[in-house]
């Protein structure tokens, strides 16, 4: 998945919101460094809704904690967005991932939708690779959340059958990333991959499904309620 | 509470016993050895002797036991009157004289006892007036009428009338025929009184008084049935049925009045219930009001407590005008250390049981002085709970701040130098050896901030503030690195301070059982009832833990008690560890 396939007018456009200016400009950077198209920079939940407004992006950079109260206005704000711009991704990123703020930021529609630790702003391509997903549609869970969910110790369960291959993959679906994606990392072909999908699927009791968004939820689900 | 003290013996009443003694005996001689004998055994000879013993006893026991009522030194009095009149076997003329005079004069005692009863003190000066006049009728009509009645004219065999003025029978009829006549409206105005006194006495005197009404109808009726008799010529009076009629009442009437005393007393018993019940724990003065006066059978009973700066109020806690005492009503003051501080305001006819509304007031004083002691307890209790939770919410806070310092901060910074490290790593893409000391400077920095991040979320995990407990606790079993059973409770939100106790609680739990329980698997319960916020932790691990120096539960042991919660631990060797948190939730 390339810039060029999934824009129309060369470069993805992007809103900055995060209340650190430094950190702001740092994101700005990286996201410019490798062609994205920064169009706003905004320090506060209000200023990112009217951005929004003003610009159409295809994706929103989001810090979860802002002004005015510093909670969750990154998260409300999303919300908000998915409702009056359904078009425009949005990527929120947080100090600490909560599972709960992951399932209410895809539980309607994981399309677009990226939820990510700070931290990964640092993992270079990781990090604006999952910025471009989300901008195209896709979805982009932080690992730690999938690593906590697959790493719980449970009482006799089917994922302890999985081989250490197919949690690999499980994982990878989990974060939202496509069979290719997947298979890219795993330095697998993609055919693999989905005999894989298949398989883990079948094993878990899951309905298949072709959508890489509506994987994404029906694995988490299956991850968080087990 | 002297009228409460046992009676000690008094010469009047040693005195008037052994008198009544003395003159049975010498009427038990007079009967044996009369030279008008010899007297048949018979209810006649015999009956007076029980009599007179009925009243000499019931006056012993009615004056033992209630000392400060006079009524049973007048049933003593009366059985001596009793005595005296029936001493007419003995032929020496002194006391044959005296047994002439006296007469029927005892009624008048016990008339005088129906209006006096119970105190044995006559309410007002018309009942003084009523009470003299009848004395004065029993006094003419046993005494005066006798002065003119010759023994030896009814029988020559009979002693001489020491006190004869002179025969004159006429004389004695007449004045019989007035006190007779006299009677009447006097018994009437006794009625009068008595149905008076039954109107107005309080609940607890009733049926004390109920009792000794019995034995003035059964006197009264005597009277009137003998002299209704009497006056119809009929010999029946004399029969020996009469005899044994007439005795048994008589021996009836002292019995009835020491059963009334008694029943009086047994109300004061009732007392002792009440300083049990007053002693035992009460939340709200009311219920001390409501005490008292279904105690002194006086629903309409205030109570009202001086200020110390003299001003008063009820126990409603309003604003009143100082007690006094208006019609109907009469006001007791409690004083402590010769300073006021309570009044009871009660109905007015309680002055017939004094030592009972000195018991009560007595018992009253101690209950509110107690009620003080505790409510300034409890202020303080209160104020020094009010600090400690203070102090609780203050360390939250404190947390709180920290992670936010550290979150805006440290965290921020960190994350912005990764951040830096990158670019400058992109920038320098081409120069191979300072990418590597770079990579390896983000990631000894990816692992700062991992630790800094945990560190920050042990202080305060924003989650708790953003979603509440169960939110929380979930994403700590989440992180549990044993299988972990939830049970949580609604999510509704309770204050901050109870969430983070509950959370730190949990939090605690988990982190104990992951280090030293060598267990399978937690079940966390949270539940919330009655305003209660109950939280279980439960491991199936070895046992043995206990709350105690160096164990983090110590610490949580305080915050929970802080807030009016419990914590309790049970821990048996090989049996497991169930944490049990118990915290109020308003």
């Amino acid at each position: 998945m390339s810039a060029s396939e999934s824009t129309r007018s060369g470069a993805i456009r992007v809103v900055v919101a995060e209340d650190s200016a430094l950190f702001r400009e740092g994101i700005a950077r990286i996201l410019e460094g490798v062609g994205f198209d920064v169009v706003a920079e905004v320090g506060d939940r209000d200023a990112l809704v009217a951005a929004v407004t003003t610009h159409e992006p295809d994706v929103v950079v989001t810090d979860i904690r802002m002004p005015p109260t510093g909670t969750t206005e990154g998260l409300d704000a999303a919300m908000t967005i998915r409702e009056t711009h359904p078009e425009t991704g949005v990527m929120v990123l947080s100090q600490y991932v909560e599972t709960r703020h992951a399932i209410r930021l895809i539980e309607n529609d994981a399309r677009g939708i990226g939820y990510l630790l700070k931290d990964r702003v640092a993992d270079g391509k990781e990090f604006t690779e999952a910025v471009r997903r989300v901008a195209t549609g896709g979805t982009a869970i932080d690992p730690e959340i999938v690593e906590r969910l697959l790493g719980r110790n449970r009482e006799e369960h089917e994922l302890d059958r999985l081989s250490q291959r197919e949690r690999e993959i499980l994982a990878g679906m989990a974060e939202g990333r496509s069979n290719q994606a997947i298979a890219d990392r795993l330095f697998l072909s993609a055919r693999t991959v989905e005999t894989h999908v298949g398989s883990i699927f079948t094993r878990l009791g899951l309905e298949p499904t072709p959508d890489d968004h509506r994987r994404v939820l029906a694995v988490l689900a299956y991850l968080r309620s087990g | 509470m002297t009228s409460l003290s046992q009676a000690t013996y008094h010469p009047l009443h040693i005195g008037l016993t052994g008198l009544g003694g003395g003159i049975l005996i010498a009427t038990a001689i007079g009967l044996a050895t009369s030279n008008r004998g010899p007297f048949p055994v018979s209810v006649i000879t015999v009956g007076p002797f029980f009599v007179t013993s009925a009243y000499l006893v019931a006056g012993w026991v009615g004056w033992k036991r209630r000392p400060d009522s006079r009524i049973g030194l007048m049933l003593l009095i009366a059985g001596v009157l009793y005595a005296a009149e029936n001493m007419a076997p003995i032929d020496w003329a002194p006391l044959f004289t005296i047994s002439w005079l006296t007469g029927n004069f005892y009624e008048n005692v016990v008339g005088h006892m129906l209006l006096a009863f119970p105190s044995g003190r006559l309410r007002n000066q018309g009942e003084r007036l009523l009470v003299i006049a009848f004395y004065a009728t029993g006094v003419a009509g046993s005494v005066i009428a006798q002065m003119f009645e010759n023994p030896k004219s009814v029988a020559a065999i009979l002693p001489r009338n020491l006190a004869l003025i002179t025969s004159a029978p006429h004389i004695g009829d007449a004045i019989n025929l007035v006190t007779e006549i006299a009677a009447v409206p006097l018994t009437a105005a006794f009625v009068v009184v008595m149905v008076h006194h039954w109107r107005d006495a309080a609940s607890t005197t009733r049926r004390a008084l109920a009792t000794v009404y019995w034995a003035g109808a059964v006197a009264g009726g005597l009277i009137v049935i003998r002299n209704v008799l009497d006056s119809l010529g009929t010999s029946f009076t004399s029969s020996m049925t009469w005899a044994w009629l007439y005795t048994v009442a008589s021996i009836a009437v002292p019995i009835f009045f020491l059963l009334g005393l008694l029943r009086l007393q047994m109300t004061r018993a009732a007392l002792g219930d009440l300083v049990i019940e007053l002693g035992r724990d009460r939340d709200v003065q009311e219920s001390l009001r409501d005490a008292l006066a279904r105690r002194l059978g006086d629903p309409t009973l205030q109570l009202s407590y001086q200020l110390p700066d003299g001003s008063w109020i009820d126990d409603a806690g309003e604003p009143i005008a100082p007690p006094h005492d208006v019609v109907g009503r009469m006001v007791r003051t409690l004083e402590s250390d010769g300073a006021r501080f309570a009044a009871l305001t009660m109905d007015e006819r309680l002055r017939e049981v004094p030592e009972v509304v000195d018991a009560v007031a007595a018992v009253a004083g101690l209950a509110i002085a107690n009620d003080r002691l505790r409510a300034e307890v409890r202020l303080q209790l209160a104020e020094v709970e009010a600090s400690r939770r203070r102090i609780v919410g203050a360390a939250d806070a404190a947390r709180r701040k920290v992670e936010r310092d550290l979150h805006d901060g440290a965290q921020q910074r960190l994350v912005s130098l990764a951040l830096g490290l990158q670019l400058l790593q992109d920038h320098l893409a081409h120069a191979e050896d300072v990418e590597g000391e770079i990579q390896t400077l983000q990631g000894e920095l990816r692992d700062a901030l991992a630790e800094l991040r945990e560190l920050a979320r042990g202080l305060h995990p924003t989650i708790l503030t953003e979603e509440g407990l169960v939110a929380a606790i979930e994403s700590l079993a989440e992180r549990s690195n044993l299988p972990v059973t939830l049970s949580l409770s609604d999510e509704d939100r309770l204050p901050l301070t109870i969430e983070a106790t509950a959370y730190f609680v949990v939090a605690e739990a988990l982190t104990n059982v992951t280090k030293y329980a060598q267990a399978s698997k937690i079940s966390i319960e949270v539940s919330r009832n009655n305003g209660i916020l109950a939280i279980h932790v439960t491991d199936d691990g070895v046992g043995g833990a206990r709350i105690g120096a160096g164990s983090g539960l110590t610490g949580l042991l305080d915050r929970v008690a802080a807030l009016g919660g419990s914590l309790r631990v049970d821990s048996p060797v090989e049996g497991g560890t169930r944490i049990h948190a118990k915290l109020p939730t308003t």
